[in-house]
């Protein structure tokens, strides 16, 4: 099955949950989403999401200079972003449970 | 921000995002670009010196690809297609036009115009019948008077029947309508058409060029001395000054003048012994004769100036052409302008021979 169909729903609370972690900036962000094991996640829909975000006021953005490379752009998240991540996560719990139980009973049956 | 190097092959990769993010705000495309040149300065400096377009192209999927999947992710309208793009510009144009007084005068007024064009209409279609039906037009009316009758009792049934078409037309679908307006229009296109044609036409008969007219059979002019030689390379105009350009198949060869000027009015055209001389006579008899009968002297009349033709004809030891008629007397150096009444009458009249 195709993950990235399932990934448009979900990236912004995975998103969320990477940045509530730790702050982090766009290549950062989407290194540790592929470390977590979302491989298929797009450099396009990181950076995109990270910038719908802010813009909705779930995120913070500041820039931290940097001696070898560029100076990044880090993003922390807000008290909306953390509120938002809790009704996501409750939404994501029950659909995930949902969807199991819905997945088992079908195989057993 | 570190913006990737211009010519390299992020940079334009960035350059092929950047236009497709064109119908974009400023400032929201310049913080996305913003974003991909980091992304892509991260990118390199994972991968040093091994940037390719097929590399780039591998991890991040086209450019347009690419934008397309920023613009989903960032909540952003996918980009307009080409038709939307151009209803948006002609509905803000609109929208400017609105605002200016004048023109919602301006388009106010325009129903008043309407019956006009509705006559206007009619005559044009008159003009695209009557010039398939009949002869050629010269200006606004056909060239010839029984013509221009009919065209006037046509043109009046047009613009009769344009009127009414004119108020029925609202009362048609959406497709009668755009069919009666394209109609309209081809109508206006090729009528105009016809009625501006006709005048240049006018032009080229009162200018140089003789299409029509007493000189319409002519394809060549030979124009002889009063000695009766024949004078090649004359130039011709005519009472106006304007060089005579004859029409015809007669082969031209192409002249300059001194001025830089082309001279198409040079004669006789057919001088090149090469070309078949019967080539520009209709009869198919031999053109150019070098040599015809010249001119008696001109009988003094009271008050008139002599014109003599002075020594300029052939003495008598210049060659004489054989198919020459043999010169009169008269034309001889010794002619005087008193030369007699009686000796002009006895000299014999020949005819030349074309």
């Amino acid at each position: 099955m195709d993950t990235t169909q399932l990934l448009k729903g979900v990236l912004d609370l995975a998103v969320l949950a990477v940045i509530r972690d730790a702050d982090g900036y766009g290549y950062d962000v989407l290194r540790r989403l592929r470390g977590a094991g979302l491989a298929d996640v797009g450099d396009a829909s990181v950076y995109g999401t990270l910038r719908r975000l802010y813009q909705a006021g779930c995120l913070t953005s500041y820039v931290v200079p940097s001696e070898e490379g560029p100076h990044r752009k880090y993003y922390g998240i807000t008290d909306a972003g953390r509120l938002q991540l809790a009704e996501s996560t409750k939404v994501w719990a029950g659909f995930a449970r949902t969807m199991d139980d819905l997945l088992t009973g079908e195989a057993v049956a | 921000m570190t913006a990737p190097t211009v010519g390299t092959e992020a940079d334009r990769y960035l350059q092929r995002v950047r236009a497709a993010l064109a119908d974009l705000p400023e400032d929201e495309r310049n913080e996305l670009i913003e974003d991909l040149s980091a992304h892509l300065a991260d990118i390199s400096a994972e991968s040093p010196g091994t940037l390719t377009a097929a590399s780039l192209e591998e991890r991040l999927g086209r450019p347009e690809a690419y934008a397309a999947e920023l613009r989903a992710s960032a909540g952003l309208a996918p980009a307009p297609r080409a038709t939307a793009q151009l209803r948006g510009i002609t509905e803000r144009v609109r929208g400017r036009l609105d605002a200016v007084p004048a023109y919602r005068q301006f388009v106010a007024f325009l129903p008043e115009l309407r019956p006009g064009w509705w006559v206007l209409r009619g005559y044009l279609f008159a003009v695209v019948v009557a010039a398939i039906f009949l002869g050629g037009f010269s200006g606004v009316l056909p060239s010839s008077g029984s013509d221009a009758v009919v065209f006037l009792v046509l043109a009046a049934l047009a613009a009769y029947g344009s009127v009414w078409l004119g108020r029925r037309s609202d009362g048609f679908g959406r497709w009668g309508r755009r069919a009666v307006i394209a109609g309209g229009i081809f109508v206006a296109l090729v009528g105009l058409a016809i009625v501006t044609t006709s005048r240049s036409a006018d032009y080229y008969d009162t200018g140089s060029y003789y299409s029509g007219g007493p000189l319409s059979d002519a394809t060549d002019l030979r124009v002889y001395g009063p000695d009766g030689q024949l004078i090649r390379d004359a130039q011709v105009f005519d009472q106006n000054g304007n060089p005579v350009v004859l029409s015809g198949s007669c082969p031209t060869e192409q002249r300059t003048r001194t001025d830089g000027g082309v001279a198409e009015n040079v004669y006789p055209r057919t001088v090149d012994p090469s070309i078949d001389p019967a080539y520009c006579t209709d009869d198919g008899r031999a053109p150019v004769a070098e040599q015809l009968p010249g001119l008696n002297p001109r009988v003094p009349t009271a008050g008139g100036v002599p014109v003599s033709p002075g020594p300029s004809s052939p003495g008598p030891g210049s060659p004489v052409p054989s198919e020459s008629v043999v010169p009169s007397g008269s034309s001889s150096p010794t002619g005087s302008p008193s030369g007699s009444p009686a000796a002009s009458s006895a000299a014999p009249t020949p005819t030349p021979t074309r």
